[in-house]
This record gives structure tokens, C-alpha cells and sequence, in this order.
């Protein structure tokens, strides 16, 4: 396998990892979302409430983001793969990386 | 007619409905999310830069990820404040409300006093003549008093409703800081997070438990929160790490684990080993909450810690894992007597809630035996122990003693761990039921552990080679062995010089050769004859009770094996006598609730 096709690798598999954040930040934006705001005083469980509305906004969008990320480094494997200085061998390596893990 | 002037009601109370338990809980989802906020920031400063990857994508890649990992760095941290200060409101608005309590009780005592003065008032003006001018004096001067504490307690209350409003404006001050990212970056942007420091100076993986808590205690407060919030894997299961700060670590990631699996499940996504992982968290979860209502015979809540956590751990040859997981009824930290209940074979993280009700009932036998004592009572499923299997496979796995020499060095690990963290201040006391006898017999002979007393209860034996109880690290005299007679499992050792052998795993313990103390634990009717040694009201729970509190408990007589005869065991024709182990007045058999 060349040197290119090492560090191609690592960027499949970045793109992985971003799929896995992808995962976690949505998961914890559900998480925070449901989260009720039990137990406040009614002056401060106003306040909690909105503060749960928009941290669940912020993970999902940051969440997003990653999966923005593993698409783009995904895109950037394609290309690689697409050019002519690619082999054989490195291609079929690489192969499996394309997809979406989660 | 005299006037005597009447001292005004106090004000009524104001009402105040705050509950701390479910704040807590905000908090822990809050925390739990703030700890994958790191991650993500994490990941953007280190693996996820793709140092080797060069060239214009990989230049633009970078320059778009450093702004999001700033921003994943800042939110964490924002998010892990905004956790900390929910926390402190819980627990400031619960002393608060207590204070209310004080409040409206000085409020209606004055009340009382100011109907009783109206009523003396009254009769006085009915036989005015009579009682003259020093009566009047008097209800002049309870007058005036009253009218003194009215206002001082109108005046206390004012005070605590502005310290009531301030609590709150300085909560909803915190929510309101950070509520955008903008906020957050601003506030947090570059910040250094105090868990980095902390974790570059942690002992490495062959550090021993003393030298763990020496370096947790030379932390300060701000980075032992860090830690807890920034990276919980890194001291949830960590011995030397005091108990309190381990579950305050594993429930968030708990609390992680639970949001992340339920999410891949709701998406139809779940692998088998992930499933499985799900339904352990889910175990203990429900474990941690079954006896968060229960009192104790003191009529007290008793404190219920993660003291290990590991679900996805022992990864099975089907791809499911077993899990590793200890939950403390009673806090180690503070305990006289901390009992390590070590189970057997088939025992997963999936059955915690059992043996969390087991633990939970030998803390109530311990505080009826002995109230004036503090105890925990640790469910460990810290090994993995034999697979369960049918038929011969039982048999043989059962037989193997590899799961328990592996426990063993587990079991001694966690002991050690406590005995770092409390030195000589309480008993240490593991209890080995059936198979995990022998993980404990491994731990007493296989390492150097500092136990005060031990326990064995169903054994099979404990060990091939362990003949007696001088092979065992454990103080002369302080080897308890509990035998149910019926018991077919804790038959299965060797008996006398001449016994079937082979069968166990080794010498029985209650054989008279062997040198334990026995103690009375047959079953009764309606108990299980090898899984009963804990049940509620029974005599081998009642002498568990009294073993932890280091009390002697009713002795029964070893297994004789004569060489020209088979085995007599004295316990054979002994009735099974009831006891009231949870202290609620009966022998019903019926946990106290």
C-alpha cells in the first residue's frame, strides 16, 4: 500500500469517528431534551426549561456538524479513489470506508 | 374595662415547592452531555486532525475543524458549569426549604401563644376586680413580649425570602450566561478545562491504590469535578478513588450510556454486544433506584453507590458480553464494616437488582444486629463468573477453576482498594456464595489481602490445595463457613481424608479437618437450599448480620468423616430457627419497605 493510501485510510476512518460523535450528539441532545425540569421552583423552571430547548438545539446542530464532516472526508476518499494514481489494492482497502457506518 | 393591647399574627408563610432529587437528575443529563461535548472537542484536537493527510483538502479540512473544536471545547465547559451550579441549587433550595420547615414551626407556636394570651385576656376582663393590678402587668408584659418575637420572626422570614430570591436569580443568572454559543465561547472560548492538568499528573496503570489516593487527594475540589465530568471512564472503576466520587463518575456515565444506546436502539441500529450493554446499564439503573425509598431499621435512607461500572465488559464467544458492575448499599467510605458479597456461577451485570436486594438485606441484618454501627454492603459482580450452561457443561464449567483465579485477583484488587481508602478505620469482610467461594478462597491464597473477617456460604470448597483454613490469609479464627445441610452444591467438597474428591473444588469448609467457624444457616421451608443464605428473616442471613457487625455469631457443628463410614453432619436433624434480621417487629419473611 503507498504512504497516500495509509493516511486515506486514517481519513476513512475519521470519518467513521465523526459518524460515532454524530451518534453521541444527537443521542445527548435527546438526552438533554428530555431531561424534565422537575424539582425548580416555578420562577426558576422557566428559565431551566428554555435553557433545555436551546442546549438541545445547540448538540443537535453541533451534532449535524459532524456528520457534515464525515461526509466531507468520505467525498474526499471518493475523489482519491476516482484519480488515477490510485491501485488496485489500496482501492479495494479503501472500498469499505465509503459507507456510512451508523 | 383595662385595654391590653393584643400582639399582631405573624405573617403567613410563603409557600416554597422545591424537590432536590430531581434537580440532581437535571443535573446528571446535564453533565453526561457535557462529557460528549469533550469528546467531540477531544477528537478535534487530536485524532480526528489527520496530521498525515496533506494537501488542499486536507489544509481546508483543518482550518474549518480548529473553530468547531474551540467551540465543542467551550460548550462543554459552559455545559459542565451550568451542571455544577444546578447541582448546588438543589442541594442550597433543599437546606432552604428546611429552613421553611424551622419557619412554619415557630410560626404556628407563636400563633398558639397569641390565641392562649386572647383567652387569658378574656378571663382576666371577666374578673378584673378580683385580680388586680399585677395580672394586668403580666398579660401586658406577654403582650409586649409576643408583639417582640412577631416581629423578629416577620422580619426572619423576610431575610429568608431574600435569600430564597437571590438562590433563584443567581440559578437563572447562570442559565441566562450561557444560553446561546456565542455566550459560551465568549465566556469560555480558550479556557484551560482543570481535568487536563489533573489527568497529566494521574499514576499510571500499574500504580498501586495508595498512590491513586494520594494523587486524588492532592487534586483540588475544581479538578476532581473536572474529572468527574470530563473523563468518568478514567476514575469510575479506579481503586484508591474514594466510593462517593466513583458513582458520582459512573452515573454519568450511566446517564451516557443510556442516552447513547437508547438512541441507537430507537433507530433500529442496536448490535447484539450493544444490546446487551443496554440491558446492563438498564439493570443497574433499575438497581440503583429499588431501594432509593427503602429506610433502614434506624427508620434512615441508606445511600446506594456505582461502585463499578463496566457493562460492555467480558465479551462472550456469541458477541453478547456479561458486564462487570458492583453496587454499594451503605457508603464504604464511612462504613464500620464494608461486606464484599462476592455470587457464583451464571451470575451477569444484568442480575445486579438480585443482588442488590441480597446486599441490601445483610446491611438490615448487620444495623439490627448492631445499630450503633455504620455498614456497607457491596453487590460485586466484578468477575466473570461461569457461563450458565446445561447438563454436563454445568458440571465441568463449574468445576473449572480458571473464572476464579481470575476473580480472585479481581476480588483482591477491590479489597485493596478499600483498605487504601479507609486504612484501619473499618472491617473488611467478603462473603464468597457458592462458586464465588472459590474466587474468594483464590484472593485469600493466591494474594496478599487485609481482611478482618471472611465468609463462606454454599461452597463447593475453595480451592484445590486449600485444605485448611491456615492456607488463607485471614486473621486465626475469623473464617466463618455458613452450610445449609441440604445443600447439594456446598456437598460437592471433600470430606474427611478419604471423601469422594473431585466432585468440588477441593475440602469442604465446614469439614471439622478444615479449621472454619460454622455457623447455623440451614434453609426453612419455602427457601431454597443453596440460593437462601441471604433471604429475609432467615438464621443465615440473621448470623451474616451479626458476623459484619463483629459479633459471634450461633455456632453449628463441623461435617465429621469417619474413615470406615460416610459423612455425619450434626446440622441434619437441626431445625432452621427464624429471626427478625430487618428489625419491623415480625419473622414474616417479608423485606421491611
Amino acid at each position: 500500500m503507498t504512504e497516500l493510501a495509509v493516511s486515506y485510510e486514517q481519513v476513512g476512518r475519521a470519518a467513521r469517528a465523526w459518524d460515532e460523535q454524530h451518534v453521541d450528539l444527537v443521542a445527548a441532545s435527546t438526552q438533554v431534551a428530555d431531561a424534565p425540569p422537575l424539582g425548580f421552583s416555578p420562577r426558576v423552571a422557566v428559565v431551566a426549561l428554555l435553557f433545555r430547548l436551546r442546549w438541545a438545539e445547540h448538540l443537535s446542530d453541533l451534532g449535524e456538524e459532524s456528520e457534515v464532516r464525515a461526509d466531507g472526508l468520505r467525498d474526499a476518499l471518493r475523489d482519491y479513489l476516482d484519480s488515477d494514481e490510485t491501485s488496485v489494492v489500496a482501492s479495494w482497502l479503501l472500498q469499505g470506508l465509503l459507507e456510512e457506518h451508523r | 374595662m383595662t385595654a391590653v393591647p393584643l400582639p399582631p399574627f405573624p405573617r403567613p408563610l410563603r409557600r416554597l415547592s422545591v424537590d432536590a432529587s430531581p434537580i440532581a437528575d437535571f443535573a446528571t443529563g446535564l453533565l453526561a452531555a457535557s462529557a460528549r461535548l469533550d469528546d467531540t472537542g477531544e477528537l478535534a484536537r487530536g485524532a480526528g486532525r489527520l496530521l498525515d493527510w496533506v494537501g488542499v483538502a486536507a489544509e481546508t479540512y483543518r482550518g474549518l475543524l480548529a473553530p468547531y473544536g474551540h467551540r465543542a471545547d467551550a460548550m462543554s465547559l459552559a455545559l459542565r458549569g451550568v451542571a455544577r451550579r444546578v447541582d448546588d441549587h438543589g442541594d442550597r433550595m433543599a437546606r432552604l426549604r428546611a429552613e421553611l420547615d424551622d419557619l412554619g414551626a415557630a410560626n404556628r407556636a407563636l400563633v398558639d401563644e397569641t390565641f392562649v394570651l386572647v383567652d387569658d385576656v378574656r378571663a382576666f376582663h371577666a374578673r378584673e376586680s378580683l385580680l388586680g393590678a399585677a395580672a394586668l402587668a403580666e398579660l401586658r408584659h406577654r403582650s409586649a413580649d409576643l408583639t417582640r418575637r412577631v416581629h423578629a420572626l416577620d422580619a426572619r422570614q423576610d431575610r429568608w425570602w431574600t435569600r430564597v430570591g437571590a438562590e433563584e436569580q443567581a440559578m437563572i443568572d447562570a442559565f441566562t450566561r450561557v444560553l446561546e454559543v456565542e455566550q459560551a465561547e465568549s465566556r469560555y472560548g480558550g479556557a484551560a478545562d482543570p481535568a487536563d492538568a489533573a489527568l497529566a499528573t494521574r499514576p499510571g496503570p500499574d500504580a498501586g491504590p495508595g498512590e491513586v489516593l494520594a494523587w486524588w487527594r492532592g487534586l483540588t475540589r475544581a479538578q476532581r469535578l473536572a474529572l468527574v465530568a470530563a473523563a468518568p471512564g478514567a476514575i469510575g472503576d479506579l481503586d484508591g478513588v474514594p466510593a462517593v466520587d466513583r458513582d458520582a463518575a459512573n452515573r454519568v456515565r450511566l446517564s451516557r450510556d443510556l442516552a447513547t444506546l437508547r438512541h441507537l436502539e430507537d433507530l433500529g441500529q442496536l448490535t447484539l454486544r450493544e444490546r446487551e450493554t443496554l440491558d446492563n446499564a438498564e439493570a443497574v439503573e433499575e438497581a440503583l433506584d429499588r431501594h432509593s425509598h427503602d429506610v433502614d431499621a434506624h427508620g434512615h435512607r441508606v445511600p446506594v453507590l456505582l461502585w463499578i461500572y463496566d457493562p460492555g465488559a467480558y465479551v462472550q464467544d456469541d458477541g453478547g458480553v456479561d458486564g462487570r458492575v458492583a453496587v454499594a448499599v451503605g457508603d464504604p467510605d464511612t462504613a464500620d464494616a464494608v461486606a464484599i458479597n462476592v455470587p457464583g456461577i451464571k451470575t451477569e451485570a444484568d442480575d445486579i437488582g438480585t443482588y442488590t436486594d441480597r446486599a441490601w438485606e445483610l446491611h438490615q441484618a448487620a444495623t439490627t444486629a448492631d445499630p450503633d454501627r455504620d455498614y456497607a454492603s457491596i453487590a460485586w459482580i466484578g468477575y466473570d463468573a461461569p457461563a450458565e450452561v446445561d447438563g454436563v457443561d454445568a458440571a465441568r464449567t463449574a468445576a473449572s477453576a480458571g473464572a476464579a483465579h481470575h476473580g480472585g485477583a479481581l476480588l483482591a484488587e477491590s479489597i485493596d482498594g478499600l483498605r487504601a481508602v479507609r486504612g484501619s478505620d473499618a472491617d473488611i469482610v467478603p462473603i464468597g456464595h457458592s462458586y464465588g467461594s472459590v474466587a474468594l478462597g483464590a484472593a485469600l491464597s493466591e494474594h496478599h489481602v487485609d481482611v478482618d473477617r471472611a465468609v463462606a456460604v454454599g461452597s463447593p470448597g475453595l480451592g484445590e490445595g486449600i485444605d485448611d483454613v491456615g492456607d488463607l490469609d485471614v486473621p486465626r479464627g475469623q473464617l466463618y463457613v455458613g452450610q445449609n445441610h441440604d445443600d447439594a452444591v456446598a456437598g460437592l467438597g471433600q470430606n474427611g481424608a478419604l471423601g469422594l474428591g473431585g466432585l468440588g473444588h477441593g475440602q469442604d469448609p465446614a469439614d471439622d479437618g478444615f479449621g472454619g467457624v460454622r455457623f447455623q444457616a440451614n434453609a426453612g421451608p419455602g427457601h431454597d437450599d443453596h440460593s437462601g443464605y441471604y433471604d429475609n428473616d432467615s438464621e443465615s442471613l440473621h448470623n451474616l448480620g451479626e458476623i459484619l457487625a463483629g459479633h459471634d455469631p450461633t455456632l453449628a457443628g463441623s461435617v465429621h468423616d469417619p474413615w470406615w463410614g460416610p459423612a455425619l453432619d450434626p446440622e441434619d436433624q437441626a431445625p432452621s430457627d427464624l429471626y427478625d434480621t430487618d428489625g419491623d417487629g415480625d419473622t414474616d419473611g417479608i423485606p421491611r419497605r
